[in-house]
């Protein structure tokens, strides 16, 4: 009866060890979730006899800082419907920004965004000299292939829809995004290339997955 | 029934779907013009289309598909392939004879869809006949017309003189423009039959169409003014020898031409654009007709001539054709109807082309009928699509013809390619077509009649236009490409009951599918995607997400009923509806999906009372659109509640 007792109470004590469970580590949420609205301050073009000319800077953007940077820094540069990234090697025109310090690349996914929840490492693309890996609409291949994420008709650029942006930044983090506008709205610009996206940002470096 | 076979046919022994507009029912609608009354019928809709014209669909097919004839010859002027059927009068028609389904068997290139033909009245008893009618309607609409037919022994002569005028009308009121200006138009038509002897029979006709109207519109800034006109004239003439009592031959000879001229000047007066259409057709036709017993043939052959010669056209084309045709037509042990028709087109410059038809009818019982035919159709490319050369600089695109396009694109510098240009080598090809129609005519009594036709077309090598080019400034330049297979696919159902002398109810039900089959295959197949109109965000549509072409309702019904007040007083009112259906891909992702913005299906309702004074006048007062339902945004051919007011008074 008293090892009985003593049993009972031996059993009830490791029983209670065995239940405790270790308190979970704190989670840091490495998954950013923003959207970028009328993004383009250097969209306008100069006006020439051959129609519009753009020459201007590239607008540089950082998916680390959420928003517009000025240094080498950055991600994705836009300018009308031209998009490159900091990697690879510049193209002849002397207007883009510099790459010296980036391993960016991106391609383009047909999905919605929800449903990308990894980067596809085989498929990123960097700017090339001879082309840049988003081919502008503006030029061949208008059918909506890989590379294309736009169409224009009527004088309008539109976003092509279930078109994903898979990136990776320069610094080795990754992003998706999808461009739902690219005009801005309040004064609205005839030109475009003020980009409204969302994006999903990895923050965690090399974590592939979203 | 003339046109289904081009013999005469009752419409009972029929097994081919169609349906006649009787006098009477045209007098019902109080319709002026073809527009009135045509697009009452159970599965016909005049629909406008993206270019602004109105043309009728039936069977889902687009109005370039069906040939409009009045007594059997072709009207031509049509505007993207759809002709204003506001253009043609009904006075003194006898019968309007709608025959669904292919008929390129008999009417060779865009009887496709199936033809509508006029027939005019001919007159049995002997003397003068004279008849006016004047009606008065909303919008300060009036339209007066004058009969006179004179009928002595085998010779008879009818003169028909119609004139109708409207202020037009103007759904938006906040824009300096209106929906549609004011016009005038009249018509004249005449109308000789002579027997020479027993055995010869001539026939004349002719027609002459002036139309004129206010044309208005916006630039930028400033308004444009000027005018729009057409003239339009046809003659034809036949000899008809009846050899004996099986063997019969006619002689047709028939030249039509109709032209438009418009302009715009500023206010200033000083010319902003103009812009004419003059298209000529001359056709003969020679028929041999042979009765035997139960067996009825034709076998027909003949040439048309073509010109057209336009703004926008760079040169002036001409398109010449040979045809023959043949037709088999054998009722078996009474009651069983087999038709066998082919027909050959040879058009300069293209490969010949061969139309075949079979139909079959007998009944299944007593009061059950059953009806099957399949066919075949064409549509050869219009002028437009061969030999267009515009730019409109105010969007930015260029459109050029198939036969154009090349030595174009060669002329200009720095053209970026976007279809490879070795696809452009060889020349549009036709539009064929396959139907199928079957058909249950079931007559419990008399007075009862149902009536159900399924019917399935496949329209291939459809001609669309698409990018093909950009220029050195990034224009758009587009041309003609056979693209797109289409199937259209429904069920129309008719039902008819009848109290003597009391009142008679029709009810009529069509169910239409109509789709590309391509890109029903890739909604099946792929992923396709929309983007949400108010987030924006893209998301993937399921595949019974495709609705189908656009301007298509899946349902339009209508019901018809007639009361007879009285010997001298009828009723009748009619009620239309049409479901909903989209006219622009508004989610812009390439397809007509059920995310896309729709025009709400609507309904319309008509009434009118006729009163027959004395055998010799009548009178009709009545409202269209009683609900004056309007739908200014999307739908301009609703004008909105109209009151009418007409009297007819024979002379005799």
């Amino acid at each position: 009866m008293k090892t009985k007792l003593f049993l009972s109470m031996l059993t009830i004590a490791i029983g209670f060890t065995a239940c405790k469970k270790d308190s979970p580590d704190p989670v840091v949420e490495t998954i950013i979730t923003e959207t970028v609205t009328e993004f383009g301050y250097h969209a306008e073009p100069t006006m020439t006899q051959f129609g519009p000319v753009y020459t201007g800077d590239y607008t540089k953007f950082s998916f680390s800082e959420g928003g517009q940077v000025e240094g080498d820094d950055w991600d994705i540069a836009f300018r009308s419907t031209h998009i490159i990234v900091n990697g690879g090697i510049a193209s002849s025109d002397t207007s883009e920004p510099s790459r010296s310090s980036g391993n960016a690349a991106i391609y383009i996914i047909d999905n919605v965004m929800a449903d990308v929840t990894s980067v596809d490492v085989s498929l990123l693309m960097q700017d090339a000299e001879l082309s840049s890996a988003i081919i502008n609409d503006l030029g061949v291949g208008a059918d909506g292939g890989p590379g294309v994420w736009c169409e224009y008709a009527n004088q309008t650029v539109t976003p092509i829809s279930g078109k994903i942006l898979v990136i990776r930044t320069h610094d080795d983090k990754y992003a998706k995004m999808e461009i739902t506008d690219f005009y801005d709205t309040n004064p609205a610009h005839i030109y475009g290339g003020f980009y409204t996206f969302n994006y999903v940002y990895q923050s965690e470096e090399g974590n592939t997955t979203f | 029934m003339i046109s289904a076979t081009k013999t005469s046919k009752s419409i009972d022994e029929l097994p081919i779907p169609i349906s006649i507009i009787s006098e009477k029912e045209v007098q019902e609608f109080s319709a002026s013009k073809l527009y009135d009354v045509i697009n009452k019928q159970t599965g016909i809709v005049s629909v406008t289309t993206k270019t602004g014209t109105e043309g009728l669909q039936m069977q889902g097919l687009d109005a370039s598909y069906t040939t409009i004839l009045i007594d059997g010859f072709p009207v031509i002027g049509r505007s993207f392939g759809a002709l204003d059927l506001n253009r043609i009068s009904v006075a003194d028609i006898e019968r309007i004879e709608v025959v669904k389904g292919p008929s390129s068997s008999l009417y060779g290139s865009n009887a496709l869809g199936g033809v509508i033909n006029l027939i005019s009245k001919n007159q049995i008893d002997d003397g003068p006949i004279i008849s006016t009618s004047l009606k008065h309607a909303s919008y300060n609409t009036t339209n007066s017309s004058l009969v006179y037919k004179y009928k002595e022994g085998t010779f008879q002569i009818s003169n028909s003189f119609d004139y109708y005028k409207t202020d037009g009308y103007d759904l938006i009121d906040t824009d300096l423009l209106n929906t549609v200006n004011p016009y005038s138009n009249y018509t004249f038509r005449s109308n000789l039959k002579y027997a020479l002897s027993d055995k010869l029979l001539l026939n004349t006709n002719g027609h002459y169409y002036k139309q004129e109207q206010i044309n208005i519109a916006a630039d930028s800034s400033s308004l444009l003014k000027g005018d729009s006109n057409i003239k339009e004239w046809s003659f034809g003439a036949s000899a008809k020898y009846l050899m004996n009592s099986n063997f019969s031959q006619q002689l047709e000879i028939y030249k039509t031409n109709y032209r438009a001229d418009e302009f715009l000047n500023t206010e200033d007066g000083v010319l902003y654009e103009d812009n004419y259409f003059d298209h000529t057709l001359l056709q003969s036709e020679m028929k041999s007709y042979f009765t035997y017993k139960g067996l009825n043939s034709i076998v027909g052959f003949g040439i048309t001539k073509e010109e057209l010669s336009r703004r926008d056209f760079s040169n002036n084309p001409e398109q010449d054709l040979k045809f023959i045709y043949g037709q088999l037509d054998a009722t078996a042990f009474n009651k069983v109807n087999i038709i066998l028709g082919s027909r050959y087109d040879n058009y300069t410059n293209y490969t010949p082309v061969i139309s075949n038809k079979f139909a079959l009818g007998f009944p299944l019982t007593k009061k059950i009928q059953i009806n099957s035919s399949v066919g075949t159709g064409f549509k050869t490319p219009d002028f437009r699509q061969k030999y267009f050369d515009f730019t409109n600089s105010t969007i930015g695109y260029i459109v050029l013809g198939r036969d154009v396009v090349i030595d174009r694109l060669k002329a200009m510098a720095n053209v970026q390619e976007v279809v490879p240009f070795s696809e452009l080598n060889s020349p549009l090809k036709s539009e064929t077509s396959l139907n199928i129609n079957i058909g249950l005519r079931y007559n419990p009594a008399d007075n009862l009649s149902f009536d159900f036709n399924f019917f399935n077309n496949k329209v291939n090598d459809l001609i669309e236009w698409k990018l093909v080019a950009k220029d050195e400034n990034n224009t758009n330049i587009y041309s003609y490409f056979n693209v797109n297979q289409v199937e259209t696919k429904g069920l129309e159902f008719n039902s008819t009951y009848t109290k003597a002398n009391n009142w008679e109810i029709k009810f009529g039900y069509q169910l239409l599918y109509a789709y590309d089959t391509e890109v029903k295959r890739r909604f099946e197949e792929e992923t396709i995607y929309a983007r949400d109109q108010e987030t924006n965000v893209s998301f993937k549509l399921n595949k019974d997400d495709y609705f189908g072409l656009f301007n298509r309702s899946r349902h339009m019904g209508d019901i018809k009923f007639n009361y007879h007040l009285n010997d001298k007083t009828d009723m009748n009112t009619m009620l239309t509806y049409r479901s909903k259906y989209a006219i622009s891909d508004s989610n812009a992702n390439g397809f007509l999906d059920t995310y896309d913005q729709f025009i709400d299906g609507y309904g319309l309702c008509d009434i009118g009372v006729t009163h027959h004074i004395n055998p010799l006048q009548s009178c009709q007062i009545g409202i269209k659109n009683i609900f004056g339902f309007t739908n200014p945004e999307f739908i301009s051919n609703i004008t909105g509640r109209l009151y009418y007011m007409s009297f007819k008074i024979n002379f005799k």
